[in-house]
């Protein structure tokens, strides 16, 4: 625990000290302090509403000057996260900046959730069903929430 | 001691002038279309050492002359630049002109980042605004921080003056602008905060020297969350100087570039790794056809084009007859800056390029490396050897090229003559009648794509060795023996023509006559090539003779190789012609 930077050791005890609301972090490994787990709740208002996604997120070596890695484990039909649950935002790429935080970095991807961007889309096919038929694109999205994100809780 | 020169080619009136001791003005100038000088500066190797020793180098036609009674002030900074004469006062550029296109060849990007530099500092000159009164106005400035600012204004603008002229016309509209340029936004250093320690909101570290490690922000931006200590921004600048041509502010929100010259103050090398990295970018951008490294690898020349070269458009029809070359005489085309492919466009070709990219995978290599046997329709592969075939399956003998039986074939095993009796079969389906036109072209293009490959292995091989040993046997200069290179040097570029002549046939219309007329012109050069190239082969090859008789047959064969090189020259122009021709008749047929 000593080798680690104080900045990730005052974030991870913010996080579980004072979670962000809607979220649940953990640290399943207390030898790995860059290693964490996400539960996150869906935005109300939106297809994922009810559905608690659960997430990874693994601080690099050169952190904070590079972005935390960062994926889904619960499928998610959205236009800019893939089947590995890899996720396409601005803030994990190139609009990365060393001020940001995880905190910053989790509400980022809760918001992404409620508002697709499909003018710059990771899934050119749900990206294309997201702008044509909006609908149906809730239709599916809650679909796979309730099968993925909703039973896993109920059990 | 003063010293003025003057010298005047193209249109241009340069002057070069200098008022100190060293006065290397060098000047290369090359008229001619093989350029071949040798590069004679002694290059350092350290760029920010060179961006700054400019010579003197006034365009006079286009100097803004300034009262010297009034503000005089006002343009200190660019008459400084401009009279600037460095250490080493070389500048090699070289123009040329050759039909409607201006170019400049350097033999490196420190002298291209050199010459770009002068020519931005001109341009300053005419513009009035304040933007320009701010830049060359600050009694603050030495030159050398001035030339970082035009770097930084060139780094984020592709390198471009013209770029970095609109960027300006644009700043006249809005004054936001000039913090995003980021030419301002010097760093500074927070040496006497009035706290006794400071929690760094990048590492969280608690700090309390502040001598030892400063805080620093950019200068006007003011958000206290956008400070780090000397640290981070050291961390930061070296995880992301690698691959980026600007830097943001540390805090990311305020999207402020911090400037070259901080990044300079910081560390030199960053600076070197952020120029390095924008003239690398400049050169791959595609839309940026006007500056661009020499195509061939290993090869350091910049070309920079003058006039705007576009090939996208569709109605550009015009064709370079004549290749340029680099400083290195590596020839390629000006406008694409690929491979030299007279006499097709660089539309058809990207065109032609297309064709043989699009298609699966598998059928595309079917297409490739396979032809059927002409009597029992199996593929075969052919992996290397000959061009005399005999089915694995049927045993059936025939030739690759023409699929004629091998028999009633007779000619050389590496070069058929029957090339041109491909298109007897006439298939009713029009799309299977264009995929098999293509297949036949596509065949003959990388045929001689191979013969050309293996021309200019065989060749280059031989004459290297040769050349060393009939100097010495004979006593003869190099210059004496330079007809030898050039011969292979010619032919090598004609295999190069006919490759790209079938690709150019396969997009034209073969009712028409002219099209016979062009295939005509192709078959006669391609057999001046074969007789050349068989010849070459002989004289040094053929066993029955010791090396030294060999060597005498060369320099007996002197004014014939002379004559043949001198036809295939004018062979490969007509054709060049023919070809224009036919793509100014717009003879396509397939698109």
């Amino acid at each position: 625990m000593s080798g680690l930077p104080k900045r990730i050791i005052k974030e991870t005890k913010n996080l579980i000290l004072d979670p962000v609301p809607g979220m649940k972090t953990d640290i399943p490994d207390e030898d790995n302090l860059r290693y964490l787990s996400v539960e996150m709740e869906g935005p109300g208002n939106s297809p994922y509403q009810g559905g608690v996604f659960n997430l990874e997120l693994y601080l690099p070596e050169d952190y904070p000057m590079e972005p935390p890695k960062i994926r889904f484990l619960t499928p998610v039909y959205h236009p800019n996260i893939d089947k590995l649950g890899r996720i396409c935002l601005d803030v994990l790429k190139d609009h990365w900046s060393p001020a940001f935080q995880i905190r910053t970095v989790l509400l980022s991807i809760q918001q992404l959730l409620d508002t697709p961007n499909p003018d710059d889309p990771l899934l050119s096919d749900v990206a294309e069903l997201c702008k044509s038929n909006n609908a149906e694109y809730c239709k599916i999205a809650k679909e796979w929430t309730l099968k993925y994100a909703v039973t896993k809780k109920e059990v | 001691m003063s010293h003025t020169a003057s010298k005047s080619f193209g249109n241009n009136n340069f002057l070069y002038s200098s008022d100190e001791e060293n006065e290397d003005v060098e000047i290369f100038f090359d008229d001619s279309s093989d350029g071949e000088d040798e590069d004679n500066s002694d290059i350092d190797k350290n760029i920010s050492d060179k961006i700054f020793e400019f010579g003197s180098k006034n365009k006079s036609n286009n100097l803004v002359k300034v009262p010297e009674t009034s503000n005089i002030n006002s343009y200190r900074l660019i008459e400084l630049l401009k009279n600037d004469t460095g250490a080493n006062n070389i500048i090699l550029s070289h123009k040329k002109f050759k039909d409607k296109n201006e170019y400049i060849l350097f033999p490196d990007k420190e002298n291209f980042i050199k010459y770009q530099i002068i020519e931005l500092n001109l341009l300053l000159e005419k513009q009035n605004n304040d933007f320009t009164k701010k830049l060359c106005q600050d009694n603050d400035f030495s030159v050398q921080e001035y030339t970082d600012r035009l770097i930084s204004l060139l780094a984020t603008s592709f390198w471009s003056v013209y770029e970095v002229e609109k960027k300006l016309l644009c700043l006249e509209q809005s004054k936001d602008l000039i913090s995003t340029t980021g030419i301002w936004n010097d760093l500074i250093e927070i040496t006497d905060l009035q706290q006794d320690s400071m929690l760094c909101p990048i590492c969280c570290e608690n700090i309390l020297d502040f001598q030892a490690i400063p805080f620093i922000k950019i200068k006007n931006c003011d958000d206290i969350n956008h400070m780090a200590c000397k640290n981070c921004y050291s961390m930061y600048f070296k995880t992301n100087i690698s691959d980026n041509t600007e830097i943001k502010c540390i805090g990311g929100s305020c999207n402020k570039t911090i400037s070259y010259t901080s990044i300079k103050n910081f560390n030199k090398i960053y600076f070197e790794n952020l120029v390095n990295f924008s003239v690398l970018q400049s050169f791959n951008d595609f839309n940026n056809t006007n500056i661009n490294s020499c195509p061939e690898s290993d090869c350091e020349n910049v070309i920079l084009s003058k006039t705007c070269t576009d090939f996208s458009n569709k109605n550009n029809l015009s064709v370079n007859i004549e290749p340029v070359s680099c400083l290195a005489s590596h020839k390629f085309c000006l406008s694409c800056k690929k491979e030299f492919h007279s006499p097709i466009t660089c539309n058809l070709l990207k065109k032609w390029f297309n064709k043989i990219n699009d298609g699966n995978e598998s059928l595309n290599w079917v297409l490739n490396n396979t032809q059927p046997c002409p009597t029992c329709d199996v593929d075969i592969e052919k992996v290397d050897g000959c061009n005399h075939m005999k089915c694995g399956f049927c045993k059936h003998e025939f030739c690759w090229i023409c699929q004629k039986d091998w028999s009633a074939h007779g000619g050389s095993f590496y070069d058929c003559m029957n090339k041109r009796d491909i298109d007897s079969k006439k298939e009713k389906n029009i799309q299977n009648e264009s995929f098999n036109r293509f297949r036949n072209y596509y065949k003959f293009f990388i045929e001689s794509e191979n013969n050309m490959l293996l021309d200019m292995r065989l060749f280059n091989k031989l004459t290297k060795r040769k050349l060393n040993n009939m100097s010495t046997v004979f006593g003869m200069s190099f210059v004496e023996l330079e007809f030898l290179n050039d011969c292979v040097r010619e032919l090598v570029q004609a295999r190069n023509m006919i490759k790209y002549s079938f690709a150019l046939l396969y997009f034209m219309d073969q009712s028409h006559n002219l099209f016979h007329i062009f295939t005509h012109n192709q078959m006669e050069l391609l057999s001046k090539i074969d007789e050349l190239s068989d010849l070459l082969v002989d004289i040094n090859m053929d066993s029955t003779l010791p090396n030294s008789k060999r060597d005498t047959k060369v320099i007996q064969l002197k004014p014939y190789l002379i004559q043949s090189t001198s036809i295939l020259q004018k062979l490969q122009l007509n054709l060049a012609k023919c070809g224009q021709d036919l793509i100014f008749k717009k003879l396509e047929i397939f698109n």
